[in-house]
């Protein structure tokens, strides 16, 4: 308890505290790796749950998983836990283990550990499960079908063929990370397989395990002293600093090792500076437009065309976006396989006038503008309202906080809507799914994706989705989503503009930050302080 | 004292009216907000089927007033309910994050009562001074200028550029976990625990913001105080007692202040209720984890338990210390007794 001469004693020395002589900032020591960027997104740390951007981020350097994309190339597809497989009839998967991989209590890592950790993503249910449900499992089946055989061999049997590059993409997703069995299971309550633990705790065998997550705060990481690959640096501590401007104050300072949530303005300023390392790599992210087919104007496929001919792509990327985005106006992004790099559009305005005349618009028309009121978007908008006046189209801009707007657009209320998309899965599916897979248009309809979200039913396009997932050939699977890219952007109502480039700035005597294609592919493990 | 007792009773009945009716009032406010709080949980990409199940969960497909029958019930158990966003009972929550804005906001409200009391006072004393005019620029600057502005102004001065003052954060990564946490607000803490180089860094962690939030509250508080010492240093009495040969000082003092010490004192308790209801900017820019921020990221995660949680806590706040203010009153102002 505390008493009054305490408290007192207290509000002495607090008032005082400006006249005392401040130590120097205390800077992080060698073996410490401070990371400044905003984790307001993180609520859960089991990887069979986490589906947000720092959470996910986090558990990937936490825990394997059986497969990964190269991290240099990574349309190939490289084992991680798994030292290799073997395919039957594109439904029987026999993985070998590697040995040597140590959880962070000291026990190796077997095949029991691989299928309890597969199944228990299915069992709990959470969100990422459907990566793993869309190949037919479910919690009937799953514990015969995804079974160890022998300490090192792992067999997945799935309810039908499949493309194998298609499943083994998948399993390379946070949710197929090998978390420790008897660890999870010591720690599970009513029937949650470890989840409520395991949200704040870890069980992996990754080169960092969970020291303390303390929300809207820090997630500090500690070396896992039994990975088979040692980290380079003891510590990681990821600090929540949701402003620009304190991170790179902390920067300056050398409170801040890396910085990831900067802006466009002040990278702009450090790209000069010597003193400073600006770290770029493209993300699977993009800004897209959705004009709702319930709409009588976006019907007609000239009045798209005229939107895709109307907007001065190249202006908003230099002028608003400077090196934080680039054009993208195809549903690959740049990085993943069967990316085609073409650009189809660009701003030609008689031409979209034209195309509003054959339509029957010549006079335009009016409709509601649904966006999130944060930059970028919200600058996005303005521009891409003075396009749109060129050619007739008028909008109102209804700004709203972003999942108010998001909230709209998933009700199909929104008449054109701009958000964020971002893979989910290390798979061209996983885009082509979203843009152009729409079996069934009515408002009760089980598969929502953005398709379905602007009703538009894509006929012919929508039958070709889930054929592709089945061709066993590499090659011509490719070739299809090649297809399909081309095919959409002619004739749907979804204009891509944008993909993101993650940026981080670091002071000049970091090394070691590798940012990867996806949202949670970033790893902490080489980087290191000089 | 059948008068006090009926006095007593009013205040009690008052007390459980008022938190209701903040409840009330909250939850319709964030669950008319057009934002569907299973997209926060799961995000935009949970199959439908997970949807139902979490909205079923939530009690979402209960008409409006039986999820809130439902809920004061809960609380009335002691049970908040689980925040979204960070996973943990709210009321653990709060305790977590209510300390840090608790320490903040007295440290705060201390720096700008004693300096900004004095500073109205002698305002007062000479109106229309150079002195008077320096005290109310000073208390228009820190009426008129966004607190973000200064915050980050005080980072790039004291922390950039003269290297005084450590960085955002409530502490040194050094001094990570080092104290035991028994009250929560760090330099206490670290008192506690007589980890004097735990105590520096926490004060010097802690002086930035709370001067930042404290001369904001000086300004207001200096200029209310200036003006309540004009009022009364004009009144009769004041004359008389000069006239009467007492001193500057026991005029000043004894009589002029004395009376202003009731209305100055409702003045103290708003800036601190005020204060303790987190702030937000500041809290954002000094990257200090306090109610403030996290009110802010729950509600634009209409993460409502959490919301509903923290909105009570301010309003019990609000309520303790009108009633602290009201016992006050009480002992100031003899003809309230």
């Amino acid at each position: 308890m505390l008493t009054r001469r305490q408290l007192i004693g207290t509000a002495g020395a607090t008032a005082a505290s400006p006249l005392l002589v401040l130590p120097a900032s205390a800077q992080a020591p060698k073996d410490t790796i401070v990371v400044g960027m905003s984790i307001g997104d993180m609520i859960t740390l089991d990887p069979g749950e986490s589906f947000e951007v720092s959470g996910s981020e986090v558990t990937n350097n936490i825990y394997d998983r059986l497969v990964r994309p190269n991290p240099t190339d990574p349309t190939k597809l490289e084992g991680v836990v798994a030292a290799s497989w073997q395919v039957v009839d594109n439904k029987v998967f026999t993985f070998k283990l590697k040995q040597g991989y140590t959880f962070s209590s000291g026990k190796p890592l077997t095949a029991e550990d691989a299928a309890f950790s597969l199944q228990r993503a299915i069992l709990l249910g959470k969100t990422p499960v459907f990566i793993l449900n869309q190949f037919g499992f479910n919690k009937e089946n799953v514990t015969k079908l995804i079974r160890a055989t022998a300490p090192d061999t792992l067999v997945i049997e799935l309810p039908e063929a499949t493309s194998p590059t298609f499943f083994l993409n998948c399993l390379s997703a946070n949710v197929g990370s090998v978390v420790e069995k008897a660890v999870a299971l010591a720690n599970a309550k009513d029937g949650d397989y470890g989840n409520a633990w395991l949200k704040q705790n870890s069980a992996g065998s990754g080169p960092y395990q969970l020291r303390a997550w303390r929300p809207n705060d820090s997630v500090t990481l500690e070396e896992n002293p039994h990975a088979i690959h040692k980290p380079k640096t003891r510590r990681i501590i990821v600090r929540h600093m949701p402003e620009p401007s304190p991170q790179a104050l902390g920067l300056e300072k050398g409170d801040v090792d890396v910085a990831r949530g900067l802006s466009a303005d002040l990278i702009e300023k450090m790209k000069g500076d010597k003193n400073y390392k600006v770290i770029t790599s493209p993300r699977a992210s993009a800004l897209v437009l959705g004009l709702s087919q319930k709409v009588a104007p976006w019907q007609k496929n000239e009045v798209r065309l005229a939107v895709k001919n109307a907007i001065d792509y190249e202006g908003i990327a230099k002028n608003i976006l400077k090196s934080t985005y680039f054009v993208r106006e195809v549903h690959q992004p740049i990085g993943f396989p069967g990316a085609v790099t073409d650009v189809p559009y660009s701003r030609r305005v008689d031409e979209a006038r034209a195309l509003m005349k054959a339509a029957g618009y010549e006079k335009g028309f009016e409709v509601a503008f649904d966006y999130s009121n944060a930059y970028p978007v919200n600058d996005i908008a303005q521009a891409l309202q003075a396009n749109l006046a060129e050619i007739g189209i008028k909008l109102k801009m209804t700004p709203a906080e972003s999942r108010q707007a998001l909230t709209k657009f998933r009700a199909r209320n929104s008449e054109l809507y701009m958000g964020v998309w971002a893979g989910d899965f290390f798979d061209p599916h996983t885009n082509t799914e979203w843009f152009l897979y729409n079996p069934d248009n009515s408002d009760t309809s089980k598969a929502r994706t953005f398709a379905w979200r602007v009703s538009w039913d894509p006929g012919e396009l929508s039958k070709q989705v889930v054929p592709a997932t089945k061709e066993a050939d590499a090659a011509k699977r490719i070739k299809m989503y090649e297809d399909m890219q081309r095919a959409e952007v002619k004739v749907s109502p979804t204009v891509h503009l944008f993909q993101q480039v993650q940026i981080a700035v670091t002071k000049a005597n970091i090394s070691g930050v590798n940012m990867g294609l996806l949202y949670d592919a970033t790893r902490y493990d080489s980087i290191v302080k000089s | 004292m059948l008068a006090r007792l009926k006095t007593l009773a009013a205040v009690a009945a008052s007390v459980p009216i008022t938190i209701v009716g903040l409840l009330l009032v909250t939850f319709v406010i964030g669950r008319v907000v057009p934002t569907d709080p299973v997209l926060s949980i799961l995000g935009d990409r949970a199959p439908q089927e997970v949807v139902e199940r979490t909205r079923i969960a939530l009690g979402l497909d209960q008409p409006l007033y039986v999820q809130f029958v439902h809920y004061v019930g809960q609380m009335l158990k002691g049970d908040f309910g689980t925040s979204v966003m960070t996973s943990n009972p709210v009321a653990r929550d709060i305790a977590t994050y209510f300390p840090a804005t608790f320490e903040l906001a007295t440290a705060a409200i201390l720096i700008a009562t004693l300096i900004g009391v004095p500073l109205g006072v002698s305002a007062a004393l000479r109106q229309g001074s150079l002195w008077d005019q320096i005290v109310r620029f000073m208390s228009l600057i820190g009426h008129a200028m966004p607190i973000f502005v200064l915050g980050l102004l005080s980072l790039v001065l004291f922390y950039a550029k003269l290297g005084w003052a450590p960085g955002p954060g409530r502490q040194s990564i050094v001094f990570q976990d080092a104290v035991d946490v028994r009250t929560g607000m760090l330099s206490i803490d670290a008192m506690l625990a007589r980890d004097w180089p735990a105590l520096s860094d926490a004060l010097a962690h802690l002086a930035q913001p709370a001067g930042v939030l404290a001369f904001f509250a000086m300004a207001y508080i200096a200029r209310m105080t200036r003006a309540f010492m004009l009022a009364e240093l004009g009144a009769e009495y004041v004359t008389t007692a000069r006239a009467a040969g007492l001193s500057e000082s026991r005029v000043v003092w004894n009589h002029a202040f004395a009376n202003v010490r009731v209305p100055l004192l409702t003045v103290l308790m708003l800036t601190y209720a005020g204060l303790l209801e987190g702030a937000v900017l500041t809290e954002t820019i000094f990257a200090w984890p306090g109610l403030g921020q996290y009110l802010t990221v729950s509600l634009l995660n209409s993460d409502m338990n959490a919301v509903l949680g923290a909105t009570l806590v301010i309003g019990l706040i609000y309520v303790g210390l009108n009633l602290a203010s009201d016992a006050l009153y009480r002992l100031l102002d003899p003809r309230i007794r």
